[in-house]
């Protein structure tokens, strides 16, 4: 019996962290009306950041004490206008805005004039810079969902089929996130499967987030355009992932965690499950600054909150 | 074969009334459902790609399962109705007609249950057009006429002579309360249906009379916009409403823009909250109506589960009723009523 303990006590074991958040700010909630429906966040590490509002048709660049720094857009098609600001990247001295579910992708300085645009291969749903200044897009195209890589100059480099695309339109819907080392990462709306590429193209591996499910259960949905009903996912498996100065994967939980846009599981690239901590508020996205803060928005309150890491190894 | 007196003269008495009444109503149901579905059958027949469609709309089915189930329909309707008419195999005609009956109350009632329009196509080319809650009451109509030509035929031949008292009352009962249910049914699909959502909707349209004096004293069909603010997560739903917002105000002339309204409301945020947003959004989305920020509760209270957009008469009865996406049609719809004649009475969807 003791032996047993003995073998026990000596069993290597993976070390956890405990995660605690502390507040350190948070920005135009309801009251001051700063944002009415933000959709995404990125910045620099000079702690200043961009705010997208799909609802005020705007990109925001706030500093870290939320002093207003500058603001641009309106609701239009023409060059700095936008139809429905969605998801957003910062990197070197400008940033790339994906119009939702469109191809137009907009780059803008850091100062928030307009540079350039450009047509992406297919409606984006997510994009990143990687280290060297490319832009990958998870793309919906004519061929299906597509992970595309664009030049600074915006000339299409490659198309990556993503391993686990099915064909059904729903299912292959992914977000992406890249590390500092170049390592991309990519995470299904409503399948647990995370995979992971490198910059060059090349599938590393894939993993599964520790305690979600291994995909959404699905419903049928009327339509009133046709008289056929669809199937479609109930709800999400991810919400919003994002990678921290170190390489670690954060990963928001959607409808089915324990507390549905609170949960957040924290992994190594390798997909070992390093943490999990529990926002204080429901989010819809989370970003990981350059200098390690967790941005959240909370859409209930149209709010950005800034957290801190308070961190205990286990 | 001997029998007892009293019980025998009463039991007697029974079967006596029953036959009677057998043959009286018996001859009257038969011809008279019988042909009702006869008529509906041919009906079928002459619009037969108007009917393969309505099935598809109401099933949702691929088009030659839907096509198989149209034709087994008419089929139904056309030899059970004849069957009923020259009184052959009366029974077996008034359990298929009644299930196929049953059958379409639940696709009805579920229908107005969900705030979806389904169209009539009940007699086919005979271009009768009944509203939902209407179609609602002549299913329940026939299948309790179904019910009690199966219940007298049955009867006539032996039933009532050896019914117990507790039998009876367990029959007066059960009708009792299926009667009850059919009525609470019809009352609520009626208070649901789009005709009757003008007055479900009152309390909300005298919230924005109350703050938009312009939308008060128009004349004339007026629109009132009801959105949640969730459903601006769902990018068709946010397109959908500016192309309609756009296009009001690219159309409409500035006394019909005056009868536009809309009331905005978010679950867990009051209207204090929430107006600052709504108006930097009406603002930042060139909305050319007034728009109210309005507690989650009204909308509640008036069945509003997601975004919706009523145009309504003068009297308040609704001439359209539709949750967005509404698409390109329906928003041409939407701008027709609101700019053509002062006030279109209200008919069946």
């Amino acid at each position: 019996m003791s032996l047993l303990l003995l073998f026990i006590f000596l069993l290597p074991q993976e070390t956890q962290r405990s995660l605690t958040l502390r507040e350190v700010a948070t920005y135009a909630g309801a009251d001051d009306a700063l944002f009415i429906a933000p959709e995404c966040i990125s910045g620099w590490s000079d702690g200043s950041f961009v705010v997208s509002d799909r609802m005020s048709y705007t990109l925001t660049r706030l500093n870290g004490s939320g002093k207003l720094l500058a603001r641009t857009g309106a609701r239009g098609t023409a060059s700095g206008e936008f139809r429905s600001p969605g998801p957003l990247d910062c990197f070197g001295d400008h940033l790339a805005i994906a119009d939702f579910a469109s191809t137009r992708i907009q780059i803008f300085g850091r100062d928030l004039t307009h540079r350039t645009t450009l047509l992406s291969g297919g409606a984006v749903v997510d994009l990143r810079y990687d280290p060297q200044g490319g832009l990958w897009v998870s793309a919906h195209t004519k061929a299906g969902k597509r992970l595309l890589k664009y030049d600074a100059e915006g000339t299409l480099r490659a198309s990556l089929t993503p391993r686990n695309i099915s064909g059904k339109p729903f299912h292959d819907v992914f977000l992406c996130s890249i590390s500092r080392s170049g390592e991309v990462f990519l995470a299904y709306l409503v399948r647990n499967v995370i995979e992971v590429w490198d910059t060059s193209g090349t599938f590393l591996r894939q993993f599964t987030v520790p305690g979600l499910p291994a995909r959404s259960p699905e419903r049928t949905m009327n339509r009133e355009d046709s008289p056929r009903s669809i199937r479609v996912p109930a709800g999400n498996i991810v919400q919003s992932i994002s990678v921290d100065p170190v390489g670690n994967l954060y990963v928001l939980a959607a409808d089915y965690a324990e507390n549905p846009g609170r949960d957040v599981t924290v992994l190594t690239p390798e997909g070992t499950l390093l943490s999990l901590f529990t926002l204080p508020a429901p989010a819809s996205h989370i970003w990981i600054s350059p200098l390690g803060h967790l941005f959240s928005i909370q859409r209930r309150d149209a709010s950005v909150a800034r957290y801190a890491f308070d961190k205990r190894e286990i | 074969m001997r029998t007892r007196p009293l019980s025998g003269a009463r039991s007697g008495g029974i079967q006596r009334t029953f036959t009677v009444l057998a043959n009286l109503i018996v001859p009257l149901l038969t011809p008279g459902i019988g042909g009702l579905f006869l008529l509906s059958g041919l009906g079928k027949v002459l619009a037969l790609s108007a009917f393969r469609e309505t099935v598809r709309a109401l099933t949702g089915l691929s088009e030659p399962l839907g096509s198989l189930v149209a034709l087994t329909v008419i089929t139904m309707e056309l030899l059970c109705g004849t069957g009923l008419i020259i009184r052959r195999g009366v029974r077996i005609a008034s359990i298929l007609l009644a299930l196929l009956v049953s059958l379409f109350l639940v696709i009805l009632v579920s229908a107005v249950y969900e705030n979806r329009v389904l169209p009539c196509n009940c007699f086919g080319t005979l271009g009768v057009s009944l509203s939902m809650p209407a179609q609602i009451v002549l299913d329940f109509l026939l299948l309790n006429a179904l019910a009690l030509l199966l219940f007298l035929h049955r009867s006539k031949d032996r039933m009532p002579g050896r019914m117990r008292p507790l039998q009876t009352l367990s029959i007066v009962l059960t009708t009792t309360m299926l009667l009850y249910l059919e009525a609470e049914i019809v009352l609520a699909a009626w208070s649901r249906s789009p005709g009757a959502r003008g007055g479900t909707l009152s309390t909300l349209i005298s919230q924005v009379e109350a703050a938009c004096p312009r939308y008060r004293s128009g004349s004339g069909n007026r629109a009132l916009i009801l959105l949640r603010f969730e459903d601006f997560n769902c990018p068709p739903c946010h397109d959908d409403f500016l192309l309609l917002s756009d296009s009001l105000r690219a159309t409409l002339p500035a006394d019909a823009l005056g009868r536009v309204a809309g009331a905005v409301a978010a679950s867990g945020s009051s209207p204090d909250r929430l107006e600052p947003r709504v108006q930097l959004w009406k603002a930042a989305a060139r909305v050319a109506f007034p728009l109210l920020a309005v507690p989650d509760t009204l909308f509640s209270e008036a069945g509003i589960g997601r975004s919706t957009i009523a145009v309504l008469n003068s009297a308040g009865e609704t001439l359209f009723y539709g949750t967005l996406p509404i698409g390109p049609a329906s928003r041409g719809e939407v701008i027709s009523l609101l700019s053509g004649s002062p006030s279109r009475t209200a008919g069946p969807p």
